[in-house]
């Protein structure tokens, strides 16, 4: 794996645009900023503490399935990725450079996060690791769900559709924004097939606000590791 | 060296795009000419790796196309026809990435962008987002990235498509002075008359001609083109037959007009119709 390539990707997909339009990153981090929002005026602050957990995974999540529309552009609108194909370039370097691209654009909410983690108490070292640990692992997970649908649509239109229904499913339905002890177990099994179930679950846990249930460590690793396999074997990357 | 056998590309829809196609491409810069829809663009997408051919070999180098795609993707450069930039990243972005992609040292991205930049006229506008740029200067950026490339065989499908004359001119004379092969896609004849060593015609899935322009022209000497009510060939409204000059002069009483043989007849009399659009 080429870190020079996929660093070099990263300014070129995300760094530039966000030197040359630094308000994208409102965008990224509106969404979730606006339910931290709504679910302390719904819930009287009880459940802030779950919204900042939820906001930290759904930051990760959404800006992860983003990905699929810029793989989307590349591939069918502007062809960058048959000019990729003929070179050295694998199509893991690939996917790793569009997302560290796109994860350029949620480190101003990333930061936001971090000072409400500090604020409500949920960050000692540990956590802080653990926190680490699970959004890297989500972020590979979704985002390999991400490159796969940007790879075998037609119509950058369909991408964007796909992504935005994948967006809503994967971060909305599972318990991000609520505790997972609300669910049913088999429900919780069932919406685990989302890397935010198992990330959410596990950061609730630790932050104090739910039972720690470290199986779900294992399903979200074994989540990362699958998605990213099926991804590299499926997702089209020329016509090899 | 480029060594084509036997090589077919069918289509899932069915369409046979090349049909049995052997050539060997052994110089400097090798222009393939055709129609819209020829098949040149299938060839220069498989002999640069990005398409799969259903039956045939290509080696490149001694490199089999199959076998061999790694090793044959660190000696070659492609730049695809349908290429857009990103519009929010500049030039030097647009030649650094795809230097890096190359696997080229970071030492020597700087550089090589630089130089080519420089000789494609962009140096300026190096740093400005390419949104902003005329539709010359983004399509000299994909000359300058293979400019830049330091490639062994680099693939150009139609580079100057959509350029005005003096931004051609810019990109025939910086073409002229990569030190690899070239292979070009292109359908103006004059490109191809002024900057190939070879050209190939291609019609129909299939090359029709392949040669030196002066020699395949010169199989002609004595002949030229006439134009008029009545001809063997006709293109749009044209009607055209090719004859001695004895034999053409008495029909200029008659109405018709007389003209060179150029690369475009050779195309007409093998059946391909007009190219340039």
């Amino acid at each position: 794996m080429r870190i020079n390539f996929i660093l070099a990707l990263a300014k070129f997909d995300g760094y530039s645009w966000l030197r040359r339009a630094p308000a994208t990153t409102i965008g990224y981090t509106s969404m979730p900023l606006a339910l931290l929002f709504l679910i302390y005026v719904l819930s009287g602050g009880r459940l802030v503490e779950y919204a900042v957990a939820g906001g930290l995974v759904a930051l990760m999540s959404t800006t992860a399935i983003m990905v699929a529309g810029s793989t989307a552009v590349f591939r069918i609108q502007l062809r960058i990725q048959d000019l990729l194909v003929a070179t050295n370039a694998t199509k893991v370097e690939y996917m790793f450079g569009m997302a560290v691209a796109n994860l350029i654009f949620c480190v101003p909410g990333l930061i936001i996060y971090a000072v409400l983690g500090l604020y409500f108490g949920l960050f000692t070292p540990v956590t802080v690791l653990i926190t680490a640990i699970v959004l890297l692992l989500l972020t590979v997970a979704v985002i390999s769900i991400a490159v796969y649908v940007g790879s075998i649509f037609k119509s950058i239109s369909s991408v964007w559709t796909t992504a935005s229904m994948l967006g809503v499913i994967l971060t909305m339905i599972p318990p991000t924004y609520y505790p997972y002890t609300l669910l049913p177990k088999p429900i919780l099994y069932i919406v685990a097939l989302s890397p935010v179930t198992p990330a959410s679950v596990i950061l609730q846990g630790y932050y104090g606000l739910a039972p720690v249930n470290n199986y779900m460590f294992l399903v979200l690793f074994a989540e990362a590791v699958i998605y990213l396999s099926l991804a590299r074997k499926y997702s089209r990357w020329g016509d090899n | 060296m480029i060594e084509v056998s036997r090589l077919t590309k069918r289509y899932d829809d069915g369409t046979v795009a090349l049909n049995n196609v052997s050539l060997k491409l052994n110089r400097r810069i090798t222009s393939i000419l055709g129609r819209n829809g020829a098949g040149k663009t299938t060839m220069i997408r498989i002999m640069s790796t990005q398409l799969k051919p259903t039956s045939g070999t290509v080696k490149i180098n001694g490199l089999d196309l199959v076998k061999d795609r790694d090793e044959i993707r660190k000696i070659i450069a492609s730049i695809p026809q349908e290429i857009a930039p990103w519009d929010v990243a500049s030039p030097q972005e647009h030649v650094e990435m795809f230097l890096s992609a190359r696997g080229l040292k970071r030492s020597d991205i700087k550089h090589l962008a630089e130089k080519s930049l420089k000789e494609l006229g962009l140096w300026d506008v190096r740093d400005k987002a390419m949104g902003g740029l005329s539709g010359g200067m983004k399509r000299k950026t994909f000359v300058a990235m293979a400019l830049a490339s330091q490639a062994e065989i680099i693939f150009l499908d139609e580079p100057t498509t959509g350029l005005d004359p003096i931004s051609r001119l810019e990109v025939w004379s910086a073409l002229r002075k990569i030190n690899g092969t070239i292979v070009i896609t292109t359908h103006y004849m004059e490109e191809a008359k002024e900057l190939s060593d070879e050209v190939v015609l291609v019609n129909n899935g299939r090359p029709v001609m392949q040669g030196e322009v002066r020699k395949l022209l010169s199989r002609f000497n004595g002949r030229v083109r006439v134009e008029g009510p009545k001809g063997k060939y006709k293109v749009a409204d044209s009607h055209i037959s090719y004859m001695r000059i004895k034999d053409a002069q008495r029909l200029l009483k008659e109405g018709y007009s007389i003209k060179q043989i150029s690369l475009e007849d050779l195309f007409i009399m093998n059946g391909g119709g007009a190219i340039e659009d």
